[in-house]
């Protein structure tokens, strides 16, 4: 099974792809990836990440436009860059869903990205890895 | 494919994850009552302008129904205004030249796939200098000092 990677300095996660809904984004994806962005916190938004990525996808499957929970990774055309919201928040509207982490990993998760907003800009590397 | 578009990718690829380095010349521009900060508020705004207003001009390039000439001239137009601007107020000399480049080679073609690849270097080109611009304002302390002046709760911890 493929799951996508974060590694943020010595902190590791992985996220379940969303490749049954749209396989054609996933494939899209992983041929940008490994990828190093720098990470950044939304200014509007509370509680969500954005990670600019050296690819643009262009693959349309509307098949995964929902609104966002914690936990969930979309990718945004305009701006190239994955991005994430790891604790509640009120969303801003709808977002191309890739990807989610696993509900066990989530406290975590908000724990280490809570610390974007005030200390952005670490490397994140982003990868798509098989897992057992 | 004209040449510009390899050379806006080749300095897309040097920033995807090291600063460039008119974040630095950025920071020596002095604005009014000799201070940065309203240069880097300025050119954060200017440079969201760019990426998303070109990003607009590249999905229109890819929709038959624009004319291709019309598209262009707007292109051109709006890129001159970011063109001309950055260098004088920011410091951002070599993106400036960039963007007169990729004037010339707008204005040297009309083939729609040649114009899309232009755009779409240019608009990732300036996406990613827009984030780095984003990275150099504090806005965690920015924000708690903008509370306090304003008379707001402080922020969330």
């Amino acid at each position: 099974m493929k799951k996508m990677k974060l590694t943020m300095g010595d902190y590791v996660v992985y996220a379940r792809l969303h490749d049954d809904k749209i396989p054609k984004t996933i494939a899209a994806i992983e041929q940008g990836l490994p990828a190093v962005g720098r990470i950044r916190h939304a200014k509007i938004c509370d509680n969500e990440w954005m990670l600019p990525m050296p690819f643009a996808i262009d693959v349309d499957e509307p098949n995964n436009k929902i609104r966002p929970v914690p936990g969930d990774i979309g990718y945004n055309r305009l701006g190239q860059f994955f991005c994430s919201w790891y604790d509640e928040m009120v969303p801003l509207g709808y977002t191309n869903l890739v990807a989610t982490i696993e509900q066990e990993d989530l406290a975590e998760y908000r724990r280490q990205m809570h610390e974007i907003w005030a200390h952005p800009g670490a490397a994140v590397k982003i990868e798509i890895v098989e897992v057992a | 494919m004209h040449p510009i578009v390899e050379k806006i990718q080749q300095m897309s690829a040097a920033q995807q994850s090291e600063r460039p380095y008119e974040m630095t010349t950025m920071r020596k521009r002095m604005g009014a009552r000799n201070q940065n900060g309203s240069i880097a508020f300025y050119a954060f705004c200017d440079m969201s302008a760019a990426h998303e207003v070109t990003y607009y001009l590249e999905e229109a390039v890819k929709d038959p129904a624009c004319e291709i000439e019309t598209i262009k001239k707007l292109a051109c137009d709006f890129l001159f205004f970011i063109a001309d601007r950055i260098p004088r107020y920011y410091n951002f000399h070599p993106t400036s030249d960039l963007s007169f480049e990729a004037i010339e080679a707008l204005k040297s073609t009309s083939d729609r796939q040649e114009v899309y690849a232009i755009l779409h270097a240019l608009q990732h080109y300036y996406s990613h200098f827009f984030y780095w611009l984003d990275l150099e304002i504090p806005w965690a302390e920015l924000c708690e000092t903008y509370a306090r002046v304003k008379g707001d709760p402080a922020p969330n911890a």
